[in-house]
């Protein structure tokens, strides 16, 4: 009995279930914005950008409700490339084939426009350490490596250079030893990563004691990681420029410049998104694409 | 003599020991979890954090100032209700009718074959589950949402749903197969056909077995993390439709751990401790199901619903619906696994598995297949004599209905019961503290090894309870001490259940991830160089090849990989079994003929 009344439950509920996607399914649907966790650098970036044609920030304004928050940046990208209604924001060196990149105000996402400044959807990496505490050796001469030019020249791999500063790294006269903890962006880890090798392939055996303890969990992580430093050995990673209450407590500097792609279905028609638009979207002003055109 | 009776009371207070372990897990999850977050209710208020709907948590609050943060967690909890409830009624549902289905409806090959996919699906890494659902699944889906994006409540509960299933099965299997033979004989016997006595006689029978088994599925359900955190939206609101998103308590913690600021931290400790209340509602919950469900249950209905439902002859509606639940649970695990080995086969390179790892090359997973096998080892190590130990204790030494060894069999269940990721937290806040503050394999091995002791105990109780009394009486008859009865007669003879416990564990070890990422670390790394050094699993390097879109290809890979291995422990497993059963067959009749001789 119990059963058959669950059973007849179910199909009712199919039943209705089903009406509910038969209306749904009908019309324009609505824009499924993706944003990312709280905590990502890209986010904050993104946010402190975006702003309102009254000047408001994406940031100091509410998102609207529903707004989708994933911690990683396939996620997002996966979502939109399945959802032809959906729109989200990802680092350029992380964009492949299965989405389209819109461009910003009429610019597109490229590194000479990241450079000359027309792509105003940019952000610095930053590479940061503890004021405080005296650096370990082998921490500040990774350091130096991160700054020099040999360093610059993988950032422009994929990346866009920052070229202020950067001179010719050689290595230390003598073996280095010790840990050196890098935490932070999630953006800029794979970037790290080849910085490390290369760092590792110019120094050879001088460096072979020097154990890298990298673990990447967003900028936030990077920042307070840093700012805990007692030791003298942690470098932390942020994906978004320095806010100006934690710049008095740490050194820092940039290493890379990154463009955030904005990022619709392969299927959308749209080509050309304003700042603006952006923010009317992500804050629930506009629901739908075809808003925009007519805008 | 005096010797001899010294080692027996040492061997008992031993086993006693351990089984005391478990109590001081408990104790241990439950107030350390517990201290870390009365500081954080204190300071944003405990009905303010209970009953606020606004999160939005800022990572600069510390307890010294006022807060700028908003923290309140009522959303997150109306949402993993939700979600629970949604996972109930697809995993519920399919669960229930699935272990009908195999109890009386199929027989022989098929059987097995739906039993191992059961089973198969129970291995499957949570984060495999979530990358199908976004990969995959959510394609077929997208079409119903009014945003065009399936993600949210209904994602949720189907994929929740399917990983419930397995728990849910396998329970209500053996709770229906523990169901006298003799009923389903007498309802024949009165004229009933075999859907009749099916769903007339045997399920109801098996009442409190079924119940016990949706519960567990709850469960599973509430503390489930990384498929949920890929497809659930993860927005702090009430989702007030199918296709609204929302966060569940779980997703909560995974998602701000890592960079929480002081206040933050203690929230989300709080919201560890919010699901451990969760938790022990549950086992209580569990408690009454156990101990009154059968006798307090009267048969009650409306007469209208009598009416309609004599009408109907259901009992060929629950077959067909048997029936489809059995399919629906294979096509969803078949096409899993095809889509993993389609996408991933490919991409298994020389490089990928066996290559040196090195910063910026080409991607090495072998790190972590090092890791995982080092964390297996050591936490097999741990976790195994323990959980033997405190089985035989609770299966040997007392009698039942003692108070302690209700102590311990709740503190068993409360163990089973606690979601991963608050493993996680606790692993993070006491091991990974004790051993210097940086991750470790230690730490990492150490966390899972708790998990692991409520499922060895139980896979090593049920084999100890299988071994006949008369074995233990004739090695004592004949003139065997109690402690090497139980290491010469009845631990041999629960040789299988004990292998099961390994296997399983590895099982659990191989697909876990939320343990580990606060505890062992998160970024693919070189070797480790011993287990001080932070490392990832197989699972948790999946979820972060996949993560910045990068290395796509080598995260379907290592699923691939995964899926490989869960498949073999699983096959490993059925033939273990199969092979100790035979042998065992074999010695229990060569003891048997060693007593008649004595005898003669």
């Amino acid at each position: 009995m119990k059963k058959a009344k669950k059973l007849i439950v179910a199909l009712l509920v199919c039943v209705m279930a089903f009406a509910t996607f038969a209306f749904a399914g009908c019309g324009e649907k609505e824009i499924s914005v993706i944003t990312r966790n709280e905590g990502s650098g890209t986010r904050d970036a993104f946010e402190s950008i975006v702003k309102s044609d009254a000047g408001v920030k994406l940031g100091d304004a509410e998102l609207k409700d529903g707004v989708l928050q994933y911690d990683s940046t396939s996620t997002v990208i996966t979502q939109v490339s399945s959802v032809e209604t959906a729109i989200g924001y990802v680092s350029l060196g992380s964009v492949d084939d299965t989405i389209k990149v819109l461009k910003v105000n009429g610019v597109e996402a490229t590194a000479a426009n990241v450079l000359n400044g027309t792509y105003k959807l940019q952000r610095p990496f930053v590479i940061m350490t503890n004021k405080t505490v005296e650096l370990q050796d082998a921490t500040a001469d990774f350091i130096r490596f991160l700054k020099s030019t040999q360093a610059q020249e993988i950032v422009a791999g994929d990346y866009v250079k920052q070229e202020e500063g950067a001179v010719q790294y050689t290595s230390p006269s003598t073996a280095l030893s010790g840990t050196v903890v890098i935490r932070g962006s999630t953006s800029v880890d794979p970037l790290m990563d080849v910085l490390i090798g290369k760092y590792k392939e110019i120094n050879g055996n001088k460096v072979a004691n020097v154990e890298f303890q990298k673990d990447c969990q967003g900028s936030s992580a990077g920042i307070s990681a840093v700012k805990g430093d007692t030791a003298g050995n942690v470098i932390g990673l942020s994906s978004s420029a320095i806010k100006d209450a934690d710049a008095p407590s740490m050194n820092y500097f940039h290493i890379a410049l990154d463009a955030i792609a904005v990022i619709v279905n392969k299927n959308n028609e749209l080509s050309d998104i304003t700042i603006s638009q952006l923010f009317d979207i992500y804050t629930g002003a506009i629901t739908k694409f075809s808003e925009l055109s007519s805008k | 003599m005096n010797s001899s009776k010294i080692k027996e009371q040492g061997g008992k207070a031993i086993f006693a020991g351990t089984a005391g372990i478990c109590i001081l897990a408990v104790i241990a999850i439950f107030v350390f979890i517990i201290l870390q977050s009365i500081p954080a209710l204190s300071k944003i208020g405990f009905t303010d954090f209970l009953f606020g709907t606004k999160w939005n948590p800022d990572a600069n609050d510390i307890y010294a100032n006022d807060l700028v943060g908003k923290y309140g967690i009522l959303n997150m909890i109306v949402g993993t209700v939700f979600s629970t409830i949604g996972a109930l009624a697809v995993g519920g549902t399919l669960g229930y009718f699935t272990a009908v289905y195999l109890a009386f409806f199929c027989k022989g090959k098929l059987k097995k074959i739906i039993n191992t996919m059961v089973n198969l699906l129970a291995g499957i890494p949570s984060v495999i589950y979530g990358f199908f659902a976004i990969k995959a699944v959510m394609k077929l889906f997208n079409w119903m949402s009014p945003t065009g994006n399936a993600t949210g409540l209904f994602m949720t509960s189907l994929i929740l749903g399917i990983m419930i299933l397995p728990t849910v099965t396998s329970l209500t299997k053996t709770s229906l197969e523990a169901v006298p033979k003799s009923y389903y004989e007498g309802a024949l016997a009165l004229g009933a056909t075999h859907e009749h006595a099916v769903f007339k006689t045997m399920v109801p029978a098996a009442k409190s077995g079924i119940k016990a088994a949706l519960i567990l599925g709850i469960g599973r359900a509430l503390g489930e993390t990384m498929a949920v955190v890929m497809v659930a939206g993860n927005s702090p609101q009430i989702p007030d439709g199918l296709f609204e998103s929302f966060r569940t308590l779980t997703a909560n913690i995974v998602l701000e751990m890592s960079y929480a600021g002081e206040v933050q931290m203690g929230a989300l400790f709080s919201t560890g401790a919010v699901l451990l209340v969760f938790v022990a509602v549950i086992n209580i919950l569990m408690g009454f199901v156990k101990t009154g469900g059968q006798k307090t249950k009267s048969k009650k209905s409306l007469p209208l619903w009598d009416k309609i439902t004599s009408k109907i002859n259901f009992g060929k509606i629950g077959k067909i619906a048997c029936f489809v639940s059995a399919v629906f649970a294979g096509i969803f695990l078949v096409s899993l696994v095809v889509y993993i080995l389609i996408m991933g086969l490919p991409h298994i390179t020389g490089q990928l598995l066996f290559g040196e790892f090195e910063y910026g090359g080409e991607i090495s997973i072998l790190p972590s297949i090092v890791a995982t096998l080092m964390t297996i080892l050591l936490s097999i190590v741990i976790a195994i004599p323990l959980g033997i130990a405190t089985a035989i204790f609770l299966n040997e030494y007392t009698k039942k209905g003692s108070r302690f060894i209700s102590i311990i069999r709740s503190a068993v269940d409360i163990l089973s019961g606690v979601p991963s990721i608050v493993y996680g937290l606790f692993g993070a806040i006491t091991f990974v503290v004790l051993l210097g503050g940086s991750y470790s394999i230690l730490a990492g091995s150490l966390t899972i090894s708790i998990m692991l002791l409520p499922t060895v105990i139980r896979s090593t109780e049920e084999s100890l309870k299988s071994v006949p009394d008369s074995f233990r009486e004739g090695s004592l008859a004949l003139g065997a001490g109690k402690l090497r009865t139980i290491f010469k007669v009845v631990l041999p003879s629960a040789m299988p259940g004990i292998i099961a416990a390994v296997i399983l564990s590895i099982g659990r070890v191989v697909s876990e991830s939320a343990p580990f990422m606060f505890t062992m670390g998160a970024s693919i790394k070189p070797m480790p160089d011993g287990y001080m050094s932070s490392g990832t699993t197989l699972a948790v390097a999946l979820y972060k090849l996949s993560s910045e879109n990068l290395h796509t290809n080598e995260a379907y890979a290592t699923a691939c990989i995964l899926i490989v291995i869960v498949l073999a422990l699983n096959l490993l497993a059925e033939w273990v079994g199969k092979k100790l059963e035979k042998k065992l067959n074999g010695e229990t009749n060569g003891i048997r003929t060693k007593h008649k001789r004595k005898a003669s």
